[in-house]
């Protein structure tokens, strides 16, 4: 077996084992990530201005 | 597949939409509709952005790859992840700066450092290549699922014959369609993270039984006898090469603020630590899921060889995992893999669809028509642009005949954006950077992909470059004409509409945590 080919198993097992354990603790995380969205969505105050077109607008440096 | 298999993918899906059904009244402002309020953690984030990367397209793309060269990928990965890690992940270069400007697209940054015509530009430009990049997700998706679900090619349905791919295509479409309509970016996030946790789940599972069934010595003695030592480097004759390396390299450092999807992901983020925390997890987290991917695809070399002699090696390769899935999984497991592939379609596709609509409204519709939208309005008209999107990519689907490589097809649209992402990085950390080096950078990046198409379709296989080379020729030549035309027109001065970006991050940074906005 080639130097490379060796290199390249040892990184493969190392990151499949690692992905694994992280999809764990990712899939834990979110769901606690998501509980709280919603609790924030629901009671968050509305900004009218904040829509992404007015913003810009008075900020603009004049044409060069 | 079997009635069990089509009932869970069918219960699944019902769920899901229940969810979508549910999360489309929390929508109160244009904000929670294009980026959730700016409420979005990292784990939530980092799932949704997986969903939202890991396409149907992608999945074909990388099972076919594993296919073609084997555990090359791996290595530029591994090269990709050696500077993105630090650069993005750890210093969060770029990505902190953007999330504090509270700018909810890219042209909207690029109205705000440069001008409203640039917003203007870079809107079009965006919109086009989105919309163009994403037109071929549908059909190749679809004729994906057909060949998962060994469906016939025509059906009859009561006294109409149906061809399946476009019946499959039309129902993809149509469920990324409710979903954006639905809830915006809410539904988009939540329904991602669910659908990310289906399909990751069953892909492991997958994967790990490829790897048990073949075991180690018959995956090394298949890549040895079909691929030799290319299926272990992508520098070696007959794998990917140093240009396609370096032109995949710097199209994804440029497009981490250009692509609209995964900016949109940033800029939902609740501060800019945990835009960049959500940057740092995704690369590690997208390594994972190519290895469990490539392996799956080797699985698919093991059993089924490659192509005969005379068969087409594209064809071929594009759907010979498909079938060895289909024929080798068990039930149930066939039904949990057919949900998590239509769950990989909708998820990626509600994202764009978002995306896109929200730059063809908020960068193109708006700034012409020149005053301000009520948020009812507003939202309304992302919606009507949502459907319309919707609607393209079925004509579009019905039309096309793919002929060229899904990953050529992709890059080519990625290096449209190219510009974009230079004169924003530019516009973030360069005083200098003026409008007129923007408009070069994006004209650059634009026109070389545009002249590549055209000029062989003018003189066919005479053209002198390969669509890596001319990649390549693109983003080196937009950097170049970014910083030359900056310097020649910003007469020695800082260029108008420059904000010291670090002292407005240290500013956010500097606020208690639960504030930031």
């Amino acid at each position: 077996m080639s130097p490379m080919a060796l290199a390249t198993y040892v990184m493969v097992s190392l990151f499949a084992v690692s992905y694994i354990l992280f999809f764990i603790v990712v899939t834990i995380g979110g769901f606690f990530d998501l509980k709280k969205l919603i609790r924030c969505i629901k009671v968050d105050q509305i900004d009218l201005l904040d829509d992404n077109c007015e913003s810009g607008k008075e900020e603009a440096p004049p044409p060069r | 597949m079997s009635p069990v298999d089509w009932g869970i993918a069918g219960f699944l899906l019902a769920l899901l939409i229940g969810v979508a059904v549910y999360l489309g009244r929390l929508n109160k402002s244009v904000a929670d509709f294009l980026i959730a309020g700016r409420q979005v953690r990292k784990f939530l984030g980092m799932s949704s952005g997986t969903a939202e990367g890991l396409g149907l397209a992608s999945i074909a793309a990388t099972l076919e790859q594993g296919m073609r060269n084997g555990f090359a990928l791996i290595w530029v990965s591994m090269i990709l992840m050696a500077y993105t890690i630090p650069v993005f992940g750890i210093l969060g270069f770029g990505i902190k700066r953007f999330r504090a400007t509270r700018c909810m697209t890219i042209p909207e940054f690029l109205q705000k450092r440069y001008s409203p015509r640039l917003r203007l530009l870079a809107g079009i430009i965006l919109a086009m290549s989105g919309v163009l990049n994403m037109a071929i997700f549908p059909i190749t998706g679809s004729l994906f699922i057909t060949s998962f679900t060994g469906l016939p090619e025509m059906f009859t349905w009561g006294p109409w014959t149906l061809n399946s791919v476009q019946v499959i295509m039309i129902t993809l479409v149509t469920l990324a369609v409710l979903f954006t309509f639905l809830g915006g970016m809410v539904t988009v996030v939540v329904t991602d993270y669910l659908q990310a946790t289906v399909l990751v789940s069953c892909l492991i599972f997958v994967g790990l039984r490829t790897f048990f069934l073949l075991g180690p010595a018959t995956i090394h003695k298949t890549l040895q006898d079909n691929l030799g030592d290319a299926a272990f480097n992508p520098f070696q004759k007959g794998s990917y090469g140093w240009v396609w390396i370096a032109w995949v390299l710097l199209l994804t450092t440029f497009n981490k603020l250009a692509f609209a999807p995964s900016v949109q992901k940033m800029a939902s983020a609740d501060s800019p630590e945990t835009a960049r925390k959500m940057e740092l997890l995704q690369n590690i987290f997208g390594m994972g899921m190519r290895i469990i991917l490539l392996l799956i695809g080797i699985g698919a070399l093991a059993a089924l060889g490659g192509p005969a002699a005379g068969e087409s090696p594209d064809l071929y390769f594009r759907f010979a995992a498909a079938i060895h899935l289909r024929e080798t999984l068990p039930m149930i497991l066939l039904g949990l893999m057919f949900a998590a592939l239509l769950f990989s379609s909708i998820s990626t596709d509600d994202s764009y669809l978002l995306s896109w609509s929200a730059i063809i409204v908020n960068d193109i519709i708006q700034p012409i028509y020149g005053k301000p939208i009520s948020p009812k309005i507003h939202i309304r008209l992302i919606r009507t642009v949502i459907l319309l999107i919707g609607i393209f990519l079925i004509l579009f689907g019905l039309a096309y005949n793919p002929q060229e490589s899904i990953l050529d097809y992709i890059y080519l649209t990625g290096t449209l954006i190219g510009g974009i992402g230079i004169s924003v990085f530019m516009g973030l950390y360069w005083s200098r950077a003026t409008s007129y080096g923007a408009y070069a950078a994006l004209l650059t990046c634009t026109l070389f992909p545009i002249g590549d198409l055209v000029g062989k379709q003018w003189v066919g296989k005479t053209y002198p470059f390969t669509p890596q080379q001319s990649g390549l020729i693109s983003i080196l030549g937009a950097v170049v004409a970014m910083v030359a035309v900056s310097l020649i027109t910003s007469n020695n001065s800082t260029a108008p509409g420059w904000v010291d970006y670090g002292e407005k991050l240290r500013e956010v940074e500097m606020q208690p945590k639960g504030e930031i906005s």
